[in-house]
């Protein structure tokens, strides 16, 4: 047992030499036990939305949202990530569903749209923007793709596209029907339910409240380090 | 040494090239045809000399010697063509020649294994006479201006390499120096009518007593000064054909041959200074038919790697009607890219690149699902085409101010591509939609609000269309919009979130 903690300190003092400033996260089963218990906190999309969801680091985020749902989804978020930055991002439409005419014109000229016919083409397409490296964020719409075409995609896939993202430095938002990316480094959920009235307001106006479902580091680590105690 | 070929009446030869040509010709020096009669004649063949024709003369002098006297005018063209044989004849005697003027090339033949020079001179004249009717003079000096004016003389061919140069210069008339009028003035009225005269005057005095005018004259003439040429260089050719012994039908040996042709190509445009601003691929089917596409290299480059990853991402999803029997390429030069890059807006880390991966997804999806979309300038709904990301890019000025927030209402729209068919109950009272029966949505409608009625091409019989669109909430969630073409036809045009 002694010579495990050993071990373990051992270990820990030899990550901290080499990565230095980087955070060494190591949740115990019961603090991740608890963490799944609390309420996980409401986050408003008001202003600088690409800070409030945590994806100015690479990798890759997840937001889930029922399709059928009238949830102020992709459009409402792009458009909040593209006048907060000035650089170019892709959507990856998985469906081909995009309304340019439902966006300012404004901010057409500022994102590069794939259109693809089915979820593999998604992520060939992903797979090459990532690698790429040019653009800082890409979006990935897989929201009205069909849940049986999302499930084929294997786990490994996603655990890839995450290693190249963090390679390049990109960071990649998914929007997905139901949970689906494994390797996400942060997942949130859009549930809210809109009526008609919601044609009245302005879209800025609009609330986009989107709940962290999770934020932690990947669980390899925590499984390797809590096998190691 | 320097040689220069010469070809007299170099604008009536251009048009005559025919040696079986005997009538007496003219050329007149404007081209305006409405002016002939006052036109002055500038150059004449032998048939109208013998008839006492005589250039200055207006057209209509020289028609009341000669009846017969035929009329031409300029030909650029013909011209033109007559400078090309000259110009392709110069390159074949020596690499460093100049275009003196129209109908006048200077050879360098310093270096130039031309053997004796009577023998290259005759065999120039024979060579233009025999393949282009061009009647040619040659003449051999140790300077150029010294060879042009043995060229002036010559009959046809003439040398003064090696001999005493004021032999031969002795005789000449002094207009042959084609000096300023002045200059010949005065010496007309000392009485010096030769070059050789010339020559016996002092170099001192000729400074003094006519200017730097006649000293330059001077010294051209005796061989002291020597003027550098203006050597022509043809225009570099960066492409390459290939042609396939046998019919290739898969990629790897296309792609092989690519990239040695790249190789090529790319050490051609280092040499030039320059980079391949755009790849032209042509291919040539063993069936006839042929493929050709043109690449845009974003940052001018001659990396030969790079080149060849954007054509091979292009051909992994090219598939060709017949087999391929033969490739060209073709680089199109262009400086390195200058631009600034501005200092709040970060621009592509590695614009190639990004090209390369732009390629890749348009062999994947079709160059029409990728890229920037623009909304065309009609109420059709979903009217949009799709611009090339790069060239959409660089339209973007550079101080384009910062998107401002969107003032829509309401939630954007994901649509349905293509809408779907649906069965809709409409109310018997204020026919609105209260029911709906598709693949994707099903149920009673709790609440809408339309319709709105838009149409379009009204001018156009074919083209014309007309709906009512319909924003409804589904009693189990979820907002849609219906659109209704003609009586009974409704789909689902998307839904909204």
């Amino acid at each position: 047992m002694n010579s495990n903690r050993e071990k373990i300190l051992d270990l820990r003092k030899m990550l901290r030499d080499k990565h230095g400033s980087a955070q060494l996260f190591a949740p115990t089963a019961a603090s991740i036990a608890a963490a799944d218990m609390e309420k996980p906190p409401e986050t408003r999309l008001d202003t600088n939305c690409r800070k409030a969801l945590g994806i100015g680091k690479a990798g890759i985020h997840e937001m889930i949202a029922e399709p059928t749902r009238a949830t102020a989804g992709l459009a409402c978020v792009m458009e909040r990530l593209i006048f907060e930055n000035s650089e170019h991002l892709a959507l990856i439409d998985g469906q081909d569903c995009f309304d340019p005419g439902s966006t300012d014109a404004q901010f057409l000229n500022r994102f590069l749209w794939v259109r693809c016919r089915d979820a593999q083409d998604a992520i060939k397409s992903a797979d090459w923007l990532l690698r790429d490296g040019n653009l800082p964020l890409v979006v990935m719409d897989l929201q009205m793709n069909p849940a049986a075409e999302l499930r084929r995609i294997p786990a490994s896939s996603w655990y890839r596209l995450r290693a190249v993202a963090e390679e390049t430095e990109t960071a990649c938002l998914v929007f997905s029907p139901e949970k689906l990316v494994p390797a996400a480094h942060s997942r949130w959920s859009l549930s809210q339910r809109f009526s008609l009235s919601a044609f009245d307001e302005r879209r800025e106006d609009i609330a986009i409240t989107p709940v962290l479902e999770r934020a932690r580091p990947a669980q390899e680590t925590a499984d390797f380090l809590a096998t190691a105690s | 040494m320097f040689a220069v070929i010469y070809i007299p009446d170099f604008f009536l030869q251009a048009q005559l090239r025919d040696p079986h040509d005997t009538k007496p010709t003219a050329l007149v020096k404007t081209a305006k045809k409405s002016n002939d009669s006052k036109a002055r004649i500038m150059a004449l063949n032998q048939a109208a000399r013998d008839l006492q024709v005589e250039t200055g003369m207006t057209a209509a002098q020289g028609q009341a010697r000669c009846g017969e006297l035929r009329i031409l005018h300029p030909s650029e063209e013909a011209e033109a063509e007559a400078q090309r044989i000259l110009l392709e004849l110069s390159v074949s005697c020596s690499r460093d020649f100049e275009e003196t003027g129209l109908g006048i090339c200077t050879l360098d033949l310093m270096g130039t294994r031309c053997g004796d020079e009577w023998e290259l001179g005759w065999k120039l004249v024979e060579e233009l006479a025999k393949t282009s009717s061009l009647r040619a003079q040659i003449g051999f000096a140790e300077t150029p201006d010294l060879a042009l004016m043995v060229a002036q003389q010559a009959d046809p061919v003439r040398s003064i390499a090696g001999e005493s140069d004021d032999e031969f210069l002795q005789q000449l008339p002094i207009e042959a120096l084609n000096p300023p009028p002045d200059i010949t003035m005065v010496l007309t009225l000392w009485g010096i009518h030769t070059i050789g005269d010339f020559l016996a005057l002092p170099q001192g005095d000729v400074a003094e007593r006519l200017g730097p005018d006649a000293l330059d004259l001077w010294e051209r003439v005796s061989g002291k000064k020597s003027r550098l040429l203006r050597l022509v260089r043809p225009p570099e050719d960066f492409s390459q054909t290939v042609d396939f012994d046998h019919e290739v039908d898969t990629l790897e040996p296309l792609l092989f041959m690519m990239r040695r042709v790249l190789e090529t190509i790319c050490a051609r445009l280092a040499a030039a200074w320059l980079t391949a601003g755009e790849i032209r691929l042509a291919l040539h089917f063993a069936r006839g038919g042929g493929y050709e596409r043109a690449f845009r290299v974003p940052d001018p480059t001659t990396e030969v790697e790079l080149l060849f990853r954007m054509l091979h991402a292009h051909l992994e999803d090219f598939e060709a009607k017949a087999p391929i029997i033969t490739v060209r390429l073709e680089a199109l030069p262009a400086r390195g890219a200058k631009r600034q890059f501005h200092l709040f807006e970060p621009g592509l880390r590695d614009p190639n690149r990004f090209a390369e991966t732009l390629a890749r997804l348009e062999g994947l999806l079709g160059s029409e699902r990728v890229g920037i979309p623009e909304m065309l300038d009609c109420h059709r709904p979903d009217a949009f085409r799709m611009r090339p990301f790069q060239e959409a890019i660089t339209d973007q000025k550079s101080n384009a101010p910062k998107p401002e927030k969107s003032f829509r209402l309401g939630l954007p729209l994901r649509r349905f591509r293509p809408p779907i068919f649906a069965n809709v109950a409409v109310s018997s009272t204020d026919q609105r939609p209260i029911q709906i029966s598709s693949v994707r949505v099903k149920g009673a409608i709790a609440d809408c609000r339309g319709p709105w009625a838009i149409s379009g091409d009204w001018w156009a019989k074919e083209s014309r269309w007309s709906r009512k669109e319909w924003d409804v909430e589904m009693a189990g969630g979820g907002l849609y919009r219906l659109a209704c073409e003609g009586k009974d036809e409704w789909k689902v045009e998307g839904i909204y979130g």
